[in-house]
């Protein structure tokens, strides 16, 4: 551990001020309580609300997986990996079912979560009606009044324009029949994982200073009309790697005239998928 | 009358994190039985399992209010000794309240229950109970709960979870309970419905 | 056979490596010592205490020589540094009026008690650069500090003159009565008092500050300002300790404060008087004293019962957005990656498009039978 910092870098204090955010977040599920975000080491916008929550409930027991992108190899996933190495020395893993805390940028793994673990998601805008509404005032006001008319105008207005309802990330979500909730930017293939999830799914936004939370078991449901209702992403073809048909792909480009293929973006799964094949 | 306080947590940063991670666990799941290992030397009148999650959560930014049998020179001692937080007479005030199952229970409703816009400055309720029992007792259904769970709190009578029953309508708006005995803890979140 | 892309570690450490090599340059050339970037570079280091919030002229040029001379780079490093450190206690207000000046300036009247003082400024210098001082080894002529017949007396704002005649609003003094709040220790909330308002304005970016107060001044917003008043020097710092119970003082710092003085009609209640813009920055910092004085007022719309009309009046616009470290995080967060969020709209996007292709086709169908 770096000489003059805390375990996990953030000092008692602060850590008590998240804990006490994110129990209120857990007893009021989806709804966005404002905590006093500290000034991190690492840049807004790189995950400093998940570095916080992830600092305030790791332990010396704990085993850390941290993705970005479904990968654990990607440059900020690495990055703060090695962030909680240092200031924590707590173990680390790629394996998703060997995690006792996930962190993650804008993926849910592909493995199911069970009962125990605890998903931290990096949220940049947790406000689902920020770019129908920019003023929080107004916000906050809706939310206290349960009243997301402007969200079904919206959707609405996406399905005259384009016969669809035009959003394939951070799709909205209700959580337990009352908070419209930002899921942070997954891909709308992930929404229908946060329901009923055994997993404990906790929420930071450093630079908007917002904690929220989704207990396990409590239900999730992405916004979608009867005549309309809510799809997943599905491509044609299967992994190029783990031949699986049914995860979240990336593309990739090959050559300069195009060619491309598609692979998984949840590194682990992949790897899981080859070795059971091999 | 001075008193030296008792020590506090053995190792204040592992358990605090240990302390907190069984008040989550029972947030997340209400009904059930988590361990608190970090056991400080409290007194007695406040109890391990209390202080264990005071020391985790309390501090200068939360106005406490103790019940009368807890309000002791001796508790109050320790408490501002090991967390500078400031008790407060007026029990509205209060964002962490204490008391025993036996004490005489307050309206719920004059406990602070947060705002429209603001559900979460709400109080919190620590209570000390004698005995907590998994598998029977009252049955508990919402989020974090699979199907039900069920769980018996000694001392805690009917007109207590009625009065709780009555703040169900106010919802965001609520206040959260979090039982505990000497080393266990259960938590039962507002959003948690209770049928005897 | 594709290989998925790996060495993500491998890249960060030689990454790493590359931006010391790059931040020592030739290493033929004397490498800066701190002392040369805090007494040669000292406006650089003055902003970047400010805008960090940390007064402690060693770690801000520390700051600037590790970021490279980034300067939004270096108060980002000294906030994450500020940010562990133990509160240890709150000082007493700081007296601007016992300010041990070094520059005094009053844009509203020729001659005041105290005068007039220049000091280091860059006002009437004709920017012309100066090719002696590419060469090192020049020598300055000292210059003997201006004798003040009323040193350490007091030397009175330029309000407290108005405000004797009743001609300028009454300061709001509220301290005693409640704690300040403290903008780093609780999440901003809406409206935000004066108090956590010009908290939040003098960490804020200096950039943005300028434009924002300069865009009052070109009718978006207009407050009417004269410079009442600008002056910088050093003040003293001191604290109560609980176990002596009386002030003692610890260190002095330089400030920049600037006092707007500003037209007002006056209302039904209230009778024609000047109103206040205020600004105080750590260090010699007088273009941001000056735009948070100008944005002060601005944001004092709603209380005196202006209409809000530009964004310099608008609380939340301006205090969202005033924060150079937040605002460089989430601006050059674009880079990192997003290419499952990117595949989410290639797949919707393709899915659009072949939607509607096929509605051409049928249409055409349609055409041709008909």
């Amino acid at each position: 551990m770096p000489e003059g910092y805390n375990f996990a870098y953030l000092d008692e204090q602060t850590k008590r001020m998240i804990r006490r955010a994110l129990l209120k977040a857990v007893a009021i599920p989806g709804y966005q309580v404002p905590f006093a975000s500290r000034e991190m080491p690492l840049p807004y916008g790189w995950g400093t609300g998940g570095i916080q929550v992830t600092a305030s409930v790791i332990g010396p027991g704990d085993i850390l997986k941290v993705i970005d992108q479904g990968s654990d190899d990607t440059t900020n996933a690495v990055s703060i990996r090695r962030f909680f190495s240092k200031t924590a020395g707590v173990a680390t893993t790629e394996r998703t079912i060997d995690a006792t805390i996930i962190q993650t940028r804008h993926r849910i793994p592909e493995h199911p979560l069970h009962e125990g673990q605890i998903l931290v998601y990096q949220v940049p805008i947790p406000e689902p009606l920020r770019w129908m509404e920019p003023r929080e005032t107004e916000t906050r006001k809706m939310h206290a009044l349960a009243d997301y008319g402007v969200m079904h105008v919206k959707l609405y207005e996406d399905i005259a324009r384009f016969g669809c309802i035009a959003t394939s990330y951070n799709y909205p979500v209700l959580v337990h029949h009352r908070y419209v909730m930002a899921p942070s930017p997954i891909p709308k293939f992930d929404n229908p994982k946060m329901d009923r999830m055994p997993a404990l799914q906790l929420f930071g936004a450093g630079r908007e200073k917002r904690i929220y939370a989704v207990p396990p078991y409590t239900s999730v449901k992405s916004l979608d009309f009867e005549d309309y209702p809510f799809e997943i992403q599905r491509w044609d073809q299967p992994c190029a790697l783990c031949g699986a048909a049914d995860t979240y792909l990336d593309e990739v480009i090959t050559d300069d005239v195009g060619t491309r293929l598609y692979v998984c973006s949840d590194s682990d799964a992949c790897q899981e998928r080859q070795k059971g094949a091999a | 009358m001075s008193f030296v306080p008792a020590a506090g947590f053995a190792d204040p940063v592992t358990d605090a994190n240990a302390s907190f991670r069984a008040v989550l666990n029972a947030m997340a799941h209400p009904g059930r039985l988590f361990s608190i290992t970090a056991q400080p030397p409290a007194p007695p009148v406040l109890g391990c399992g209390l202080g264990s999650i005071l020391l985790a959560l309390a501090d200068r930014d939360t106005p406490l209010w103790l019940s009368e049998t807890i309000a002791v020179p001796e508790v109050a001692g320790w408490i501002g000794f090991h967390t500078g937080a400031q008790l407060v007479g007026d029990h509205r005030m209060a964002s962490f309240v204490l008391f025993h199952a036996q004490d005489r229970l307050l309206p719920l409703d004059d406990f602070s229950l947060g705002s429209p816009e603001y559900p979460d400055r709400s109080a919190t309720l620590l209570i000390g109970v004698e005995r907590l029992q998994e598998g029977k007792g009252l049955t508990l259904s919402g989020p974090g709960i699979e199907s039900t769970n069920r769980l018996d709190i000694d001392g805690i009578g009917p007109e207590f979870w009625q009065a709780r029953a009555n703040l169900a309508p106010l919802y965001p708006l609520g206040l959260d309970l979090i039982f505990c005995t000497q080393n266990q803890v259960a938590a039962l979140p507002r959003t948690t419905v209770v049928e005897a | 056979m594709y290989v998925a892309v790996k060495g993500g570690e491998a890249a960060i450490d030689a990454a790493h490596r590359l931006l010391a090599q790059a931040r020592r340059g030739d290493e033929s050339v004397p490498e800066l010592s701190l002392e040369q970037i805090g007494e040669q570079l000292g406006l650089a280091v003055d902003r970047v205490m400010a805008e960090g919030s940390l007064y402690d002229k060693r770690l801000a040029a520390l700051a600037i020589k590790q970021a490279r001379g980034d300067l939004v780079e270096a108060i980002f490093l000294l906030r994450a540094f500020r940010n562990t450190l133990p509160r240890l206690y709150d000082c007493e207000p700081i007296d601007t009026a016992l300010m041990a000046v070094r520059r005094r300036i009053s844009a509203t009247f020729k001659d005041l008690p105290g005068g007039q003082v220049l000091g280091p400024t860059f006002d009437y210098t004709h920017r012309l650069l100066d090719f002696a001082l590419a060469e090192t080894g020049n020598r300055q002529e000292a210059v003997a500090a201006p004798a003040h017949a009323d040193a350490g007396v007091a030397m009175p704002h330029v309000s407290s003159l108005l405000g004797r005649e009743g001609l300028i609003e009454p300061e709001h003094g509220d301290d005693d009565q409640f704690p300040v709040e403290d903008l780093t220790r609780e999440p901003l909330d809406f409206p935000a008092s004066r108090a956590l308002r010009l908290q939040n304005l003098a960490r804020g970016d200096e950039g943005f500050l300028l434009a924002l107060g300069y865009s009052t001044q070109r009718g978006f917003g207009n407050n009417h300002p004269f410079a009442g008043e600008i002056r910088i020097g050093e003040v003293e710092i001191s604290i109560v300790p609980e176990e002596l119970g009386f002030a003692v003082t610890i260190g002095a710092m330089t400030v920049s404060e600037c006092e707007m003085v500003n037209q007002f009609k006056g209302s039904k209640d209230i009778p024609p008087m000047f109103t206040r813009g205020y600004g105080l920055v750590f260090g010699e910092s007088e273009r941001k004293a000056m735009s948070m004085a100008l944005v002060d007022r601005a944001l004092r719309a709603e209380e005196l019962g202006e209409e809000i009309a530009a964004p310099a009046q608008d609380e939340e616009f301006v205090l969202m957005h005033s924060d150079n470290v937040e605002a460089m995080g989430f601006v050059q967060h674009l880079k990192l990656p997003h290419y499952v969020d990117f595949q989410g709209e290639l797949v919707m996007v393709r899915e659009l498009r072949a939607e509607r292709e096929k509605d051409e086709a049928r249409g055409k169908t349609e055409v041709g039978h008909a």
